[in-house]
């Protein structure tokens, strides 16, 4: 059984000052309200993610940077926890639909 | 003797340091632990902060140890729950806060002008610990004296945090946990 997946966000969600966000990760596993958001800066995907809490809408981790990037997350927080969502939400067929509390 | 809990997701500051060997500490030790500190910890998570987030909950610290900058936690990469036991006297310079005892000593009393309670329905608290499901709850119009309000429900910066602390079952520790403190340290995935 897998224990993650990935729900795109490219095109769904916006980015700016150079971030682009490219997917967030789940846990298929279990209910945790946490997800992980892979980015890039300047085109660049990084290495490490940025953890979001999805009951605070907020992402715990931060980026090296100014105040605009950071402004650029606190505004696509709330964005991607809609997007994730949607993409969660139980329904009969749905891929991402988790499997256990 | 009471156990806290912490979860450390793969990647993470705590995953890649074992906190048995170095204990924990604060991201930004320096600054002092001040009632705004405080709230701004617990409501919006803030990284520059004098406080280590404890929890009496493992299921919680679970939570916290199966997402980490390195991804999801899974079989090949799994996060880690530290155990952690700390028994009266502490550990000099180290300090335990309660949250809720904390922040109820500086609330509004109930004849003040400002109130910290919301004015909604019983479910904004539902749209608060559980925004996913529940956020309408904290913008639809809701019943007021003489008709309807139009505007969203009252919700302050400290029933915020009274709700988040309670959510997390957190204790937050001001000052280094020693390694000694540190019993135990499970994988998870």
């Amino acid at each position: 059984m897998r224990e993650a997946c990935s729900i795109p966000l490219q095109g769904q969600v916006q980015g700016g000052d150079d971030i682009e966000f490219l997917e967030a990760e789940v846990s298929t596993k279990y209910d945790i309200p946490f997800a992980v958001v892979r980015y890039s800066v300047s085109g660049q995907k990084q290495k490490t993610g940025l953890r979001l809490d999805l009951d605070k809408q907020v992402f715990i981790d931060h980026v090296e940077g100014n105040g605009e990037k950071q402004q650029t997350l606190n505004r696509a927080a709330r964005e991607i926890v809609k997007v994730l969502g949607v993409a969660l939400r139980p329904s009969p067929g749905n891929v991402y639909t988790r499997t256990q509390l | 003797m009471p156990i806290f809990y912490r979860g450390a997701g793969p990647g993470s500051c705590w995953d890649t340091n074992d906190a048995r060997q170095l204990g924990f500490r604060a991201q930004s030790p320096q600054l002092m632990a001040t009632m705004d500190r405080l709230m701004n910890h617990i409501a919006q998570t803030t990284v520059t902060s004098p406080f280590v987030s404890l929890s009496r909950s493992y299921a919680i610290a679970h939570g916290y140890a199966m997402a980490g900058p390195g991804g999801i936690a899974v079989q090949d990469q799994p996060g880690y729950i530290d155990e952690i036991e700390i028994a009266e006297p502490l550990p000099l310079g180290l300090a335990l806060l309660d949250l809720i005892r904390e922040l109820a000593a500086v609330l509004p009393g109930p004849l003040d002008r400002m109130s910290y309670q919301h004015d909604g329905r019983a479910k904004v608290l539902l749209g608060m610990v559980l925004p996913k499901e529940f956020q309408h709850m904290l913008v639809s119009t809701y019943p007021q004296p003489g008709g309807t309000s139009g505007s969203p429900v009252r919700v302050t910066q400290e029933l915020v945090t009274l709700v988040r602390a309670l959510r997390d079952a957190e204790i937050l520790a001001v000052g280094n946990i020693p390694a000694s403190c540190v019993l135990a340290r499970s994988p998870v995935h």
